[in-house]
């Protein structure tokens, strides 16, 4: 490669423009992370429960996602989940019929060591739940209740039948109560993690598409600037069918 | 000039793809979203989102088939950068494609 002015030009060229497929293909890719911690701040903030999810469904986002409930703690008998352990210990989990603006919505106290825990009394008046919202475990829908009158698994099949109204479509996990009571069930941690957020492909696509371009440009760089310069010689006997050559 | 005829053959099946493909996009789609509001949900979100998505991957391809015609074809730098932008403006890809097309024409006819 002959070193000459063009060569020179061309390179730094080159340089600038790669930089900035770099430069905006970063900014790209901080868009892309922006948009999903957004999206994840959104539904971090708890919105009341009926805004999340109703008798008839539930939006995707609405699995995860914190909400609030105030309301009142039903008459019908709390059920127990047979067979959870909280950290090691044996032990249930309590089921309780909660009423927000006349909907019924089951919720997860948590956890108890024994079904005659003092913990299981539920309180008198409106209190307000924060907690968040999972899937019935549908897949032992129909599991009959043990002898003892547990249930298997948390259906909302068993759980409609044994308290005689529909439930929303999603289990509120209780994590706080106000008022709190003297003793309550220990809350239990939640098995789906994170609300489902809609992942921008558009915008990591572009961040990867200007790394491309970046590259591009160093091919086009070697071909136009490395390439071309041995065969030179060759070229200048037929004319050029560029006009504007920069070689001229 | 082994492999011109195959490397315009390449350039032009992308040019007219990512041409047609940039000139839905904006002359149906843009207004549906900037004028109508209609990309909002449903098919047509998909669709609209799918779309800038194909064009983006597209464009790579067709930046890649003509910087292989333009090199076979001794273009110049400045004369390449205008061609592989083409494929970003609606419709000029058309012209580039047009340009290309007569210029490796005549070269072929020259050499025959």
């Amino acid at each position: 490669m002959r070193v000459n002015a063009r060569a020179v030009a061309l390179t730094m060229l080159a340089v600038a423009l790669s930089a900035m497929c770099i430069v905006a293909g970063t900014w790209q890719g901080s868009r892309t992370r922006d948009i999903l911690e957004a999206e994840r701040a959104a539904l971090a903030d708890p919105i009341p429960i009926l805004e999340a999810a109703g008798i008839d469904g539930f939006p995707a986002s609405s699995v995860g996602r914190p909400v609030t409930a105030t309301g009142d703690f039903a008459d019908q008998a709390q059920l127990l989940v047979a067979q959870r352990e909280l950290d090691g210990r044996p032990g249930d989990w309590v089921i309780a019929p909660f009423v927000v603006d006349g909907v019924t919505i089951a919720v997860l106290r948590g956890w108890v060591d024994s079904p005659s825990s003092e913990s299981l009394v539920v309180p008198q008046g409106a209190v307000t739940l924060n907690g968040a919202l999972q899937p019935f475990e549908d897949f032992y829908a129909d599991q009959p209740l043990r002898p003892d009158g547990r249930l298997v698994a948390i259906s909302r099949d068993q759980i409609e039948r044994a308290w005689g109204v529909p439930v929303v479509s999603l289990v509120l996990v209780l994590a706080e109560q106000d008022p709190e009571s003297d003793a309550a069930p220990l809350p239990v941690p939640l098995t789906v993690q994170t609300a489902d957020v809609p992942f921008p492909f558009q915008n990591a696509a572009y961040t990867l598409q200007w790394f491309v371009f970046a590259a591009f440009v160093w091919v086009m760089w070697w071909l136009w600037v490395v390439r071309k310069s041995p065969e030179e010689g060759q070229s200048r006997q037929a004319p050029s069918a560029d006009p504007d050559s920069l070689d001229a | 000039m082994k492999g011109l005829h195959g490397a315009l053959v390449r350039f032009r099946i992308m040019a007219w793809v990512t041409g047609v493909l940039l000139a839905i996009m904006s002359v149906v789609f843009l207004p549906l979203k900037y004028a109508f509001g209609l990309t909002e949900q449903g098919i047509l979100a998909t669709v609209y989102a799918v779309g800038w998505q194909a064009h983006g991957w597209l464009y790579v391809l067709y930046v890649a088939a003509g910087l292989d015609i333009s090199f076979r074809m001794r273009f110049s730098v400045v004369r390449t950068v205008a061609v592989l932008l083409a494929g970003t403006i609606p419709f000029a890809s058309f012209f580039a494609d047009h340009y290309v097309a007569k210029t490796v024409d005549a070269r072929l006819a020259t050499q025959a």
